[in-house]
């Protein structure tokens, strides 16, 4: 078990109310022409394990100017297998080459044996909300932050199934890895809406704000906003990163913001990319967002 | 069903296997790793899928993630196993040149991701009047490889959207023709991999030099007063195909 005095957490430069976009292959010549004008970028870390090459090259350099979030798809957290050493030293070379300002990954599995052989699944594979899940996953994020002699921060996914038995719900589930590990939080606040649109929920904001409500608020060190693609009543919503944050998710964000207070926020979108500047114009949104209801905080503030 | 069996048995099913876990939406998840896993192998081997076309490609990419699965976190490696898996595939009946085609693609994707050594110019001037005490020093990111295909034309002309229109084309289809094939020198020009034909004599220099003997032993004791040697070792150095030279102790 993990012991939290043991963890050193996140740089602490990244200011609570920033807010960073991800960075992907198609923005690289924008990143390279103009300093971009976001407190951060998120880069899958897996993109650039290679030993060298010109991903590489143009990580180290932005990271010079740009703090980075390095933020994992493939480590596979709440794997039975324990992560393997290769792809341990990888993400320990990378982060060492840019000393990012989060580590993080998802909470997940994707290693798995078949016949004795040790493969991997390429997407974040959800686990039930058991006890024997909860000692895997905790051994492993022990295990990556001892390997990285830091803390990393692990984030809520979308699921698309279901399981018959959980013994703990989401919120209850991390907050006891988190009490286990001392690792961080990622609120995925997409991830949680999505969930409750294809769980049929009434009330999704209601559900969301319980969600949120049960967190332990002290470990979230940065919030996800992003978009799905929208479908029939009847199809899963997929969340694909492939549009713009929906009126709801900014609704869900502020409320948020509301409970839990400023927390660095992130732009994610992977497919159907916009311009840089578009992409730009969402991390505005969520600025104003913030200056707006931190504002309104203020205000009722007793004198 | 215990954990471990549950996250094998998912995983399974994602590389094509028969027994569909007893969760609805299952597929969801499979749908998404094949469609990964075809954009991973599209985005290695650009020369295969432009010879093949895209729905041919598609299924040889199918074929080869259900058979060989993902071993790796990172979807880059993944088909580094492609070119010889490729060999046993029905498709290289019809088009026996894919698999040399697959494996230049394979190493000028290498060549980009590697540690590719820069030139030490200085170390050059070690080369005295003894030269079997000292060595040139190969480039350890290169790669280069025989084919009985003209692999380099094909992947050139390829590089075209029209590749018949190319002179790369045109030379790659006589050479067929005449059942003879190219040798391969991948290395990299800034950050991007190229590729080139290059003769029989200077593959088996590579190859001798690949064993780091002396000077005097890969070229001959007279090597430094032929202007061909000086002219070839320029053009290594231009591209970075021989980086150094060092003593012998």
């Amino acid at each position: 078990m993990g012991n939290r005095q043991d963890i050193v957490p996140a740089r602490p430069e990244l200011g609570s109310s920033t807010v960073g976009v991800g960075l992907r292959p198609d923005h690289y010549q924008d990143v390279l022409e103009h300093a971009p004008s976001v407190d951060f970028l998120e880069v899958h870390s897996e993109n650039f394990f290679a030993e060298a090459g010109i991903a590489v090259d143009l990580l180290k350099e932005v990271s010079v100017t740009t703090p980075i979030s390095l933020h994992g798809t493939s480590a596979g957290l709440g794997s039975v297998e324990a992560i393997p050493d290769d792809y341990l030293k990888k993400l320990k070379r990378l982060v060492d080459r840019v000393d990012p300002i989060l580590v993080s990954d998802h909470l997940c599995f994707t290693w798995a044996r078949i016949g004795g052989r040790l493969f991997h699944g390429g997407d974040l594979l959800p686990i039930p909300y058991t006890t024997d899940s909860l000692q895997h996953a905790v051994n492993n994020i022990d295990r990556m932050q001892q390997y990285l002699g830091r803390q990393i921060s692990i984030e809520n996914v979308c699921a698309y199934i279901e399981f018959d038995h959980n013994d703990f719900d989401e919120a209850a589930f991390l907050n006891e890895i988190v009490a286990r590990t001392g690792c961080g939080l990622i609120l995925d606040i997409n991830n949680v809406m999505v969930n409750a649109r294809n769980g049929k929920v009434a009330e999704p904001a209601d559900f969301v704000d319980r969600y949120v409500e049960s967190l332990d608020h002290s470990a979230i060190a940065e919030i996800h906003l992003a978009g799905s693609t929208p479908v029939d009543a009847e199809e899963l919503l997929i969340d694909d990163h492939a549009c713009p944050v929906p009126e709801a998710g900014w609704h869900a964000y502020g409320r948020v913001l509301r409970k839990i207070g400023p927390r660095p926020t992130l732009i994610e979108w992977d497919n159907n990319l916009p311009s840089w500047r578009e992409l730009q114009g969402e991390a505005t949104k969520a600025r104003k967002t913030q200056r707006r209801v931190l504002r309104r905080e203020r205000s009722h503030e007793p004198v | 069903m215990n954990l471990s069996d549950y996250q094998s048995q998912f995983l399974a099913f994602l590389f094509g296997g028969t027994n569909k876990p007893g969760l609805s939406n299952s597929e969801v998840y499979r749908f998404g790793v094949e469609a990964k896993a075809f954009r991973a192998l599209e985005h290695s081997y650009p020369t295969v899928k432009a010879l093949v076309g895209p729905a041919d490609f598609e299924e040889l990419a199918l074929d080869y993630f259900r058979m060989v699965r993902k071993q790796s976190g990172d979807w880059s490696e993944f088909g580094w196993g492609f070119p010889s898996w490729i060999i046993s595939h029905r498709i290289s009946d019809r088009i026996p040149y894919l698999s040399d085609v697959a494996r230049l693609d394979h190493h000028v994707g290498r060549v980009e991701r590697s540690h590719y050594q820069e030139v030490d110019f200085e170390s050059f001037s070690m080369i005295g009047e003894d030269l079997s005490s000292c060595q040139l020093i190969l480039n350890s990111g290169l790669q280069f490889f025989r084919s009985v295909y003209p692999v380099v034309s094909i992947w050139e002309a390829h590089k075209s959207q029209t590749p018949q229109d190319t002179l790369s084309f045109a030379q790659a289809k006589r050479m067929i023709a005449k059942g003879r094939g190219q040798n391969a020198l991948i290395y990299r020009a800034g950050w991007r991999g190229m590729a080139e034909a290059i003769s029989e004599k200077d593959i088996a220099l590579l190859e001798r030099l690949r064993k780091q003997p002396s000077i005097a032993e890969a070229f001959g004791e007279g090597v430094l007063n032929q202007t061909n040697f000086t002219g070839w070792l320029q053009d290594m150095i231009s591209k970075r195909v021989i980086v150094g030279a060092r003593t012998i102790h």
